[in-house]
């Protein structure tokens, strides 16, 4: 019972937190996107560019689109929580669904390949994380392939605020990784990230997702990024 | 949004609802859309879909026209059944109108062609 009151708490204290400085600042930075031209992350093209024709592809945390079409010989629908950010990659002629990650509005096992590019940091507890992840596991068909790239521990440049202190409930910033002490008021738009360490990201898809079987991991852009296969044909 | 993009939604992430799928479309506005027709491309993609949901989804818009209600197994080959599958599957837009729960008839609105599937606090 107090157990249940205790995760019923963070839970809110986790939505609050998410809304306030993920969703909110994504819906309102939303229109520095309108027109943008952001250049794919070659590894990412390359493996969007390597798909059967005809796959059916996820991305899920879209964003204003811009790997909804790398690739024209397959169909990727897009899916992200703002809907700023869904009108955006709708305008330029993409499909796209306005949703969750927690709870992805898909048939299971509808989808062969999976993308997830900067979206897993920025759940607020490894709970919501491991449930972003399965999410992800559940919508791929046996034998699809998942894309994840989150954030790293590992890297030098930017300002990322890194955590939140449930017991002091205050958010932390740091500049770079590693002086979490540092903060800077001055950011406009704060947005939480969680930041991975090295094996964290497949770690977690190996625990809650073991259906899922890890191809391949490395660092790119200052992210993490696992390549995993669902088991099956 | 596509009837593609329809059938593989679902309303099963409602708190309580078993069976979310498929959902019935409600459409104030529906627009044909020109896309390149790739033979190949909805060859591969038939297999994937559930059928009798996309078949009953184009019919219920009236853009069924004569699309077979079963999947003829040498429909490879058949170029006229591939272009009409190619255009329920991409080129009949819902702009407008809502995707309704089969269990609860809970409403989540079509607008400007996107499915908005965000729930509310006491649905999770
Ligand atoms: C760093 S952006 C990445 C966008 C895109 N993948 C790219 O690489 O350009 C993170 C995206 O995740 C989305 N997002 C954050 N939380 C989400 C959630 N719970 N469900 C779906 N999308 C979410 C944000 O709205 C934002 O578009």
């Amino acid at each position: 019972m107090v157990d249940q009151q205790c995760q019923d708490e963070k839970r809110t204290i986790a939505e609050a937190l998410e809304n306030e400085h993920v969703h909110k600042v994504y819906d309102q930075t939303a229109h520095y996107f309108r027109n943008a031209r952001y250049k794919a992350w070659p590894k990412v093209g390359h493996f969007l560019n390597s798909l059967e024709p005809g796959s059916l592809v996820a991305d899920i945390g879209c964003g204003h689109g811009k790997y909804l079409d790398i690739n024209k010989t397959v169909f990727t629908l897009g899916c992200d929580r703002s809907a700023p950010l869904c009108s955006i990659a709708q305008q330029s002629g993409h499909s796209v669904v306005v949703s969750d990650n927690l709870r992805l509005p898909f048939r299971d096992a509808c989808f062969d390949v999976v993308i997830s590019i900067g979206v897993v940091h920025h759940f607020t507890t490894v709970q919501r994380r491991a449930q972003a992840l399965k999410e992800l596991g559940r919508v791929l068909c046996p034998g699809g392939r998942l894309m994840v790239y989150a954030w790293a521990f590992e890297q030098k440049h930017r300002t990322v605020a890194v955590g939140f202190n449930f017991s002091k409930r205050k958010m932390f910033w740091c500049r770079g990784a590693t002086n979490i002490k540092s903060r800077n008021p001055s950011l406009l738009h704060k947005r939480y990230y969680h930041v991975f360490r090295e094996g964290e990201l497949g770690g977690l898809i190996e625990t809650f997702i073991p259906e899922m079987e890890i191809l391949e991991s490395f660092f790119d852009h200052s992210n993490w990024c696992v390549v995993a296969q669902k088991n099956g044909v | 949004m596509k009837l593609l993009t329809h059938n593989m939604l679902t309303s099963n992430i409602i708190k309580g609802v078993k069976n979310g799928y498929p959902l019935k479309i409600s459409a104030s506005d529906v627009q044909l859309i020109d896309v390149d027709f790739n033979p190949e491309f909805i060859t591969r993609m038939i297999p994937k879909i559930n059928w009798k949901v996309l078949h009953e989804a184009a019919q219920s818009l009236g853009h069924a026209n004569d699309l077979p209600a079963e999947l003829n197994a040498e429909y490879e080959a058949d170029q006229e059944f591939l272009k009409k599958t190619h255009h329920v599957l991409l080129e009949v837009e819902v702009q407008e109108g809502d995707l309704i729960c089969p269990e609860t008839e809970r409403k989540f609105p079509i607008s400007h062609g996107i499915p908005n599937m965000l729930l509310k606090e006491e649905e999770i």
